[in-house]
Parts: C-alpha cells; sequence; structure tokens
C-alpha cells in the first residue's frame, strides 16, 4: 500500500483528507506542526506529499524546493490560488503536480493516482480492490472471481471500482455521474443506466451474479 | 478664440479708444491743426492699437489652441497642464495656475481611488483564497460521511462555490488593471473544464451535455473562457425544461472566413430549456436584470450574464444570444479573427 503525507494546517482538512486517502486504498500519514517542515517530510520518507502551499509561517514554496534538492518523492502541490503564474510557479519548484482548491474528492484522487503511477510504473496506485470474493485489477481493466476473469470497459471500470470503495454503502446515481464526468465523460442517466446493466451482464459471466444491487430511488449498492 | 470673438470681448475699452481719439482729434482741429496732421497723427495711434491688438490676439490664441488640442490629444485630459507650458500673460497664468491645481488635486483623488481599489480587489482575491479552505474541508466532510442529508449540503456548497468564484471574476472583471492573459487555447479542452466544473449542478439537474466538433483554436484567458462557458452552462441548468425535468446542452465551434486566409471561430452553447421571453431577450446582459424567468424560476442575482458579458468584452470577444420561450436558448461566442499561418 502506498504512503501518503498530507502536509496541510487546517485541521479539519487535514483530517478528512487522510479520511479519503484512507478509504481509497492508500495509508495516509499528516503533518501536525510545521517547524522544519521539509526535514519532517524527509523524515517520514512517504511514497507522495500531498502539500499546501500556503501553511502558517512556513513558505511553502521553499519547503517544496528544499525537499526537491533532496529527494525524488512525488509532489503534488494544493493550492487556493489559481492562477496561470502559480501553476507555473509551482511546476518550476519541482512539484510533480498542481490541483487548485477546493478540489472535488475524485479530481485530487485522479491526480494522486496519476502521478504515482508515473513515478512508480502502471499498477503503482493502489491496483487492486478486492471485496466478496471479486477482484478489480484498475490498472489492466479486469475483474476477476474465481480463477475467471472478464475486461472492463473503462466506464464499467470506474463505476465498479467506486461501488467496491464504498462497499456496504449506497452510492448515488448522481455520485457515480459525478465520478465519470470528473473524467471527461460526460453520460448522461440513461447512459449509465447501459453502462451499468453491460457491468452486469460482464460480471454475470465470470459467475458473480447480484454483485451490483440497485436501491430504487437511491443509487447502488455492492455489500 | 476667432478675432472676432476677441474684438467683441473687449468692445469697451476699444470704444472708449475710439472716443478719446476722436476726442484727441477734435481737440487738434481746434487747436488748429491741419486736417491731413490730425489725420496722420489718427492713423498712425489706430494702426498702433490694431497691431497691438492683433499681436496680443495671437499670443493668446496660440496658448488657448495649446489648451485644446492637447485636450483633444490626451485620453486623460486632467493632465492638460503636463503637455501645455505656462503662458507669458496675467490672465492666463491665473488660468494655467488654477487649471494646474485643480488637475493635481485630481490626479491625486484618482492614485487614490486606484490604490484603494486595487487594495480591495486584492482583499477580495485574499478573502476567496481563504474561504476555499473551508469549502473545501465541508466538501470532504460530506464526501466521506454519505447520506441524503450531506448531499443537499453538498448541493449548497456548489451555490455557495458558485457565488464566490461569480465574487473573484466580478472583482477581476471590473478591474482597471489587466490582468488575464490571452493565449492560444482548445475549444474542447476549455469547455471540458467548464463541464467538470459545473459537473455537479448539470447533473442534479439532469441536463446532459452533448459536445460536437470542439477540436478549434481561439485566443482567449483559458479561465476566463471557462468561467464564461460555466455561468451559461449553470444557466441551462437553472433554466431547463419543465416538462420532462431533464434537458440537454448542445456545444459546438464553428469556422468562417472572412477574408483571405482569415478565420472567425464561433462557439455556440444551445440549450433546450424554458427559454426568454422576447420582452427580456434585448437586457439579459444588463447588470442586475433578472427579468421574469429569475423570478419564476430560479434564484436570480442578474450577474452572471453581465460576468460574461464583461470579461468577453475585456477578451475582445463578442458574445451574443438568441433565444424563444419553450424551445430554448443559444449563447454564442464569437472569437477574434486568426490569420492562418503559413
Amino acid at each position: 500500500m502506498r504512503r501518503l503525507l498530507v502536509v496541510e494546517d487546517d485541521e479539519r482538512l487535514r483530517d478528512e483528507l487522510c479520511v479519503l486517502l484512507e478509504r481509497n486504498g492508500y495509508e495516509a500519514e499528516a503533518l501536525t506542526s510545521f517547524e522544519d517542515t521539509a526535514a519532517q517530510i524527509l523524515d517520514a520518507g512517504p511514497d507522495l506529499v500531498l502539500l499546501d502551499l500556503n501553511l502558517p509561517g512556513v513558505d511553502g514554496q521553499y519547503v517544496c524546493r528544499e525537499v526537491r534538492r533532496r529527494s525524488s518523492v512525488p509532489i503534488v502541490v494544493v493550492t487556493s490560488r489559481d492562477n496561470d503564474m502559480d501553476e507555473l510557479l509551482t511546476l518550476s519548484l519541482g512539484a510533480d503536480d498542481f490541483v487548485p482548491k477546493p478540489y472535488n474528492d475524485q479530481v485530487l484522487l485522479a491526480h494522486v493516482a496519476t502521478v504515482l503511477k508515473r513515478s512508480y510504473g502502471e499498477g503503482a496506485a493502489a491496483a487492486e480492490i478486492t471485496h466478496g470474493g471479486v477482484t478489480l485489477d484498475t490498472a489492466r481493466c479486469r475483474v476477476s472471481h474465481r480463477g475467471s476473469s472478464a475486461e472492463l470497459t473503462k466506464n464499467e471500470l470506474r463505476i465498479l471500482a467506486l461501488l467496491m470503495r464504498n462497499a456496504g454503502s449506497v452510492v448515488s446515481r448522481q455520485r457515480i455521474q459525478e465520478e465519470l464526468w470528473a473524467s471527461d465523460e460526460f453520460v448522461d442517466d440513461n447512459t449509465l443506466t447501459v453502462n451499468v446493466s453491460h457491468l452486469r451482464a460482464t460480471l454475470a459471466r465470470i459467475g458473480v451474479e447480484d454483485f451490483v444491487r440497485t436501491r430504487r430511488g437511491m443509487g447502488y449498492l455492492v455489500e | 478664440m476667432g478675432f472676432g470673438t476677441y474684438v467683441a470681448d473687449r468692445l469697451v475699452p476699444l470704444a472708449a479708444g475710439a472716443v478719446a481719439l476722436a476726442f484727441s482729434a477734435l481737440v487738434m482741429s481746434v487747436y488748429g491743426l491741419e486736417p491731413a496732421a490730425v489725420g496722420f497723427v489718427c492713423a498712425v495711434l489706430a494702426l498702433a492699437s490694431v497691431a497691438a491688438l492683433v499681436l496680443d490676439w495671437l499670443h493668446r490664441r496660440s496658448f488657448y489652441r495649446r489648451i485644446a488640442d492637447a485636450l483633444d490629444a490626451l485620453d486623460e485630459p486632467y493632465l492638460v497642464t503636463e503637455l501645455v507650458d505656462r503662458p507669458g500673460f496675467p490672465e492666463g497664468e491665473l488660468f494655467f495656475d488654477a487649471l494646474d491645481r485643480e488637475s493635481k488635486a485630481m490626479r491625486d483623488r484618482i492614485a487614490a481611488a486606484r490604490r484603494s481599489r486595487r487594495e480591495y480587489r486584492e482583499y477580495v482575491e485574499t478573502w476567496v483564497h481563504e474561504i476555499k479552505t473551508p469549502i473545501a474541508a465541508a466538501r470532504l466532510v460530506v464526501r466521506n460521511n454519505p447520506s441524503p442529508a450531506m448531499d443537499s449540503v453538498d448541493a449548497e456548497l456548489d451555490e455557495i462555490e458558485g457565488y464566490v468564484e461569480q465574487a473573484l471574476y466580478y472583482s477581476r472583471g471590473t478591474s482597471l488593471d489587466r490582468d488575464f492573459q490571452i493565449r492560444e487555447v482548445v475549444l474542447g479542452d476549455v469547455v471540458r473544464d467548464a463541464l467538470r466544473h459545473k459537473a455537479r449542478t448539470l447533473i442534479g439537474a439532469r441536463v446532459a451535455p452533448v459536445l460536437g466538433e470542439l477540436s478549434l483554436t481561439v485566443h482567449a484567458d483559458p479561465k476566463w473562457l471557462s468561467f464564461v462557458i460555466g455561468q451559461v452552462l449553470v444557466n441551462a441548468a437553472k433554466y431547463r425544461s419543465e416538462k420532462d425535468g431533464r434537458g440537454s446542452v448542445r456545444i459546438w465551434a464553428e469556422r468562417h472566413e472572412t477574408g483571405m486566409d482569415a478565420w472567425a471561430t464561433r462557439l455556440v452553447i444551445a440549450d433546450d430549456g424554458v427559454g426568454i421571453p422576447a420582452s427580456d431577450v434585448g437586457r439579459v446582459f444588463d447588470k442586475g436584470f433578472t427579468g421574469e424567468n429569475g423570478r419564476r424560476f430560479a434564484r436570480s442575482t442578474g450577474m452572471g450574464l453581465y460576468l460574461v458579458r464583461e470579461l468577453c468584452r475585456k477578451m475582445g470577444v463578442e458574445v451574443w444570444l438568441e433565444s424563444e420561450e419553450g424551445v430554448g436558448t443559444t449563447v454564442c461566442l464569437g472569437f477574434p479573427d486568426m490569420v492562418e499561418r503559413a
């Protein structure tokens, strides 16, 4: 499991970020004090740093440059300043990616996954999700169950991954659509229904029945 | 100042001079001076006076002309005393000094207003950036604790975010500084960015985008353009057709030849919503205009399309709108001509 370090001064945001990351198959740690931030980051030795540039009393840019000077750990910068200059500046500091606040959770996760993939190769980003005997290989777009496996389309993969990550709770159709929109698949209601029924058919072919349940008027559920 | 005006202004001293001259001529005649001598003296005096008058007129005229020319030439007329020299006659100097003092006071005022405006703008920018942290935190709380109640909080957060964004672009769009960067952008990239931004609003309103040809490039600031498109998309969601509670918004780009190797590109965003009453169509870009739809359907501040027009104007993008009630609204963005590079 990939270890992510969250460097963010807002306590609530920090906690929620950690919850979000942990729920999505990462190990999340956070800094709670910002003295000698760069050294703390290096000591923690994470697989990826999520760095807020506006830290109290610390120059986030300096931290970024210091870490980069001594380590090649991937850095994703999170900032609330969304102008081109900052974006350029951030990347010139040696950061690997830039996510403007307030971010969509799916967008943030997608950025993290992309950077991890780029830094550690395919399959590095929480590639496998297993639930109820079904294993989803997000890097290869394949789902397997008791030795048989099948290929999924990109949309089916995203839908199943979202449901499996939130196993046990109902995911609304709106949420699923948002997830797909976040990766430029602007599907409408009907298309989503079609995608889900294809997904069910694919699962049925490898002997998984009733895995994706419908909760009328609420959404879908993987129990 | 014509010579006529100048003379008319000096009618009293001139008349007095003429009377004095006539009187002197009379006295000289009474004292028995030859009529020729009297005529000569009078002619010399009159000529000298006229010459002095013309010289004085020319002198003044050149000063007033320089003032008038400078006023015409300057974008900021209050800078006129910087461009014109102090004249060499007392009234002109009084006038010039008054003008100079006035324009200095004016410039100070303007500088102060500019400064306070810039400070205010900086404050708005900072405020907007600060508010994003609690919004992001609230958003994650919502996402980490999914429930129907949280979904409505999520929707409210979208609205808050929308208003915050409007405030930011209002302060940017009405700023006196030119702080946007026009570059070449692919329309599809900007459109997709705007769609991702407004995803929740559109999905919640069950309005689906139908994307056409969008591979054309235009010159614009990508962030501003994305905001502009976002405002139009939010309207498509707000004013969707009531009939079946869902809608679509078609987005495509067109290119028209405007001359030899010159092209004008336009982005068309067409929804199938309720449309705008004909009596309102002409005013939808006005600041604070809410119109009938604003009252009937949604909370409307009348800011969205106003900002669209302002930002477009600054970027040199033309924007216009066609609408038919019950059929839909089509917004067009016309980008400046591009000359094909060989």
